[in-house]
């Protein structure tokens, strides 16, 4: 929904010729010389690299790293870094390379010994981990108003490989007034299983197949309205293996989850552009799985253009959620399904936000953006998350 | 869950219903020459591609639900 909501956006964005907006990357030359010397056959749009910190807090009675029967340390650090480069070749291809690489502490199980010797799930899960992933994506114009996206990703951790395959369709309704996407995403996954205490137990696998289908409508002048559904299938090994959940005799078990889900998730936005250089954008989705998970999420942003070139924001999100069928902090011995992850448990959760991004005009590269952003994320089971990011890049 | 919460949502689920059914019911075509507000990058319905995958990664590694943005809504990651 939100491709394609930017697509029509930049859609429209080509045909206005007199748009006098205060936005450096919107500023265009319309003299001569610019006009009648064509485009070039090949052109790049963007390049700009992302750097993301975020510092975790908490209890999780998945967590070993804490009293036998009690919550343990969901405590971890993640540097992420991103870079992208998009480049058009001719009047109908884009080619879209995507590079992000996670630094993580505490997210896997430490794998990275090369004997294959028995891996810390316990203490720390991971000292270190590094996962990376790269993607590449073509979007063909097959015509006006119709382009193909293809998609193939390939991401690595030290006990876990997962490769990725999109494929969206894309069509511009009424004149450019609506935009229809209907996409679709699988993901292989192949991974180490362990057994609780951290001895390995051979390689597991899990596939996601997601469906989307999303609509964007143009009802005025200054207002966008999209709606969005998607489909989710999962099958195959869905639990990292190495959560754990305590038991009624003192020690502690393996998590056992279904090895299928199905999850449905659809959601409605209006973006609204305000007459003082703002922008209004409110979200809301709607989420329910057969593990009996039903969400609601509301959002909003507000952001503001102040001196031609600096743009504040400001973001709001709520997540309320009920549990999974099986989550529970004390199991019995037997049974069938079981998870203690706080993450499949009842919760509501807040995020605020703020941004500033910055666009200089340069003579020679284009339009040189930087921003930074900073999130609060904490939930009503003690989980609290600081996320700090930075971009930069040129846009040409 | 509360029930409270519980009736805010719905009440917002229905606001946003109302108000996207009305707006595609009428759904009059805004003429090119009328959008010159759209031709502004800040009337986008999200961030830049890098800024909606941090966001996303902050969200479906920590939350239950996941998806109805367009992207796959799970796998691809040992945290999910």
């Amino acid at each position: 929904m939100a491709a394609a909501a930017s697509r029509l956006g930049a859609a429209v964005g080509a045909v206005v010729i007199g748009w006098s907006g205060q936005g450096g990357a919107a500023e265009r030359s319309f003299a001569d010389a610019d006009v009648l010397a064509g485009k070039p056959a090949s052109s790049v749009e963007a390049v700009q690299t992302r750097i993301t910190a975020y510092e975790q807090s908490g209890r999780g009675y998945q967590s070993q790293a804490g009293p036998k029967l009690g919550p343990g340390s969901e405590a971890l650090h993640v540097l992420q870094m991103q870079g992208e480069f998009v480049m058009h070749q001719g009047d109908s291809l884009t080619h879209r390379v995507w590079v992000p690489v996670d630094l993580v502490t505490s997210a896997s199980a430490d794998a990275s010994d090369r004997y294959y010797g028995k891996p810390d799930v316990v203490s720390r899960a991971s000292a270190q981990n590094l996962g990376a992933e790269i993607d590449y994506q073509l979007t063909a114009r097959a015509s006006a108003d119709t382009s193909w996206t293809a998609g193939a990703g390939m991401h690595y951790e030290e006990n876990f490989l997962s490769w990725l395959y999109s494929l969206e369709y894309q069509r511009s309704l009424a004149e450019d007034n609506a935009t229809l996407s209907l996409s679709a995403n699988q993901a292989l996954d192949w991974f180490d299983a362990f057994y609780v205490g951290g001895t390995r137990k051979g390689r597991t696998s899990r596939s996601t197949t997601n469906v989307n289908a999303s609509l964007s409508q143009l009802l005025s002048p200054s207002t966008l309205a999209a709606v969005s559904y998607g489909l989710t299938l999962q099958r195959g090994e869905l639990s990292n293996t190495w959560n754990s959940v305590p038991a009624v005799n003192g020690e502690r078990v393996s998590e056992i989850l279904p090895r299928l889900r199905n999850r449905h998730a659809a959601s409605v936005s209006l973006l609204q552009w305000l007459p003082w250089q703002g922008t209004l954008e409110l979200r809301y989705r709607f989420y329910r799985d057969d593990w009996e998970v039903t969400a609601h999420t509301i959002e909003g942003r507000l952001r503001q253009r102040l001196f031609r070139r600096l743009v504040l924001g400001g973001s709001f999100r709520h997540h309320l959620q009920s549990s999974v069928f099986c989550f529970t902090t004390l199991t019995p011995l037997v049974s069938s399904f079981r998870t203690a992850d706080s993450d499949l448990g009842p919760f509501d959760a807040d995020t605020l936000g703020g941004s500033a991004e910055l666009d200089l005009k340069t003579n020679t590269y284009g339009v040189l953006f930087l921003s930074f952003g900073y999130d609060h994320y904490f939930r009503s089971d003690g989980l609290r998350v600081n996320v700090a990011t930075w971009a930069s890049g040129f846009r040409f | 869950m509360p029930r409270l919460q519980l009736v805010l949502m719905r009440s917002a689920l229905g606001a946003c219903a109302l108000v996207l059914g009305l707006g595609l019911a009428g759904c009059a075509v805004v003429p090119q020459n009328r959008r010159a507000n759209f031709a502004d990058p800040m009337l986008k319905s999200s961030d830049d591609a890098l800024d909606a995958h941090r966001q996303r990664k902050l969200y479906t590694t920590r939350e239950a639900a996941a998806g109805g943005d367009g992207k796959r809504a799970g796998g691809g990651c040992s945290c999910q």
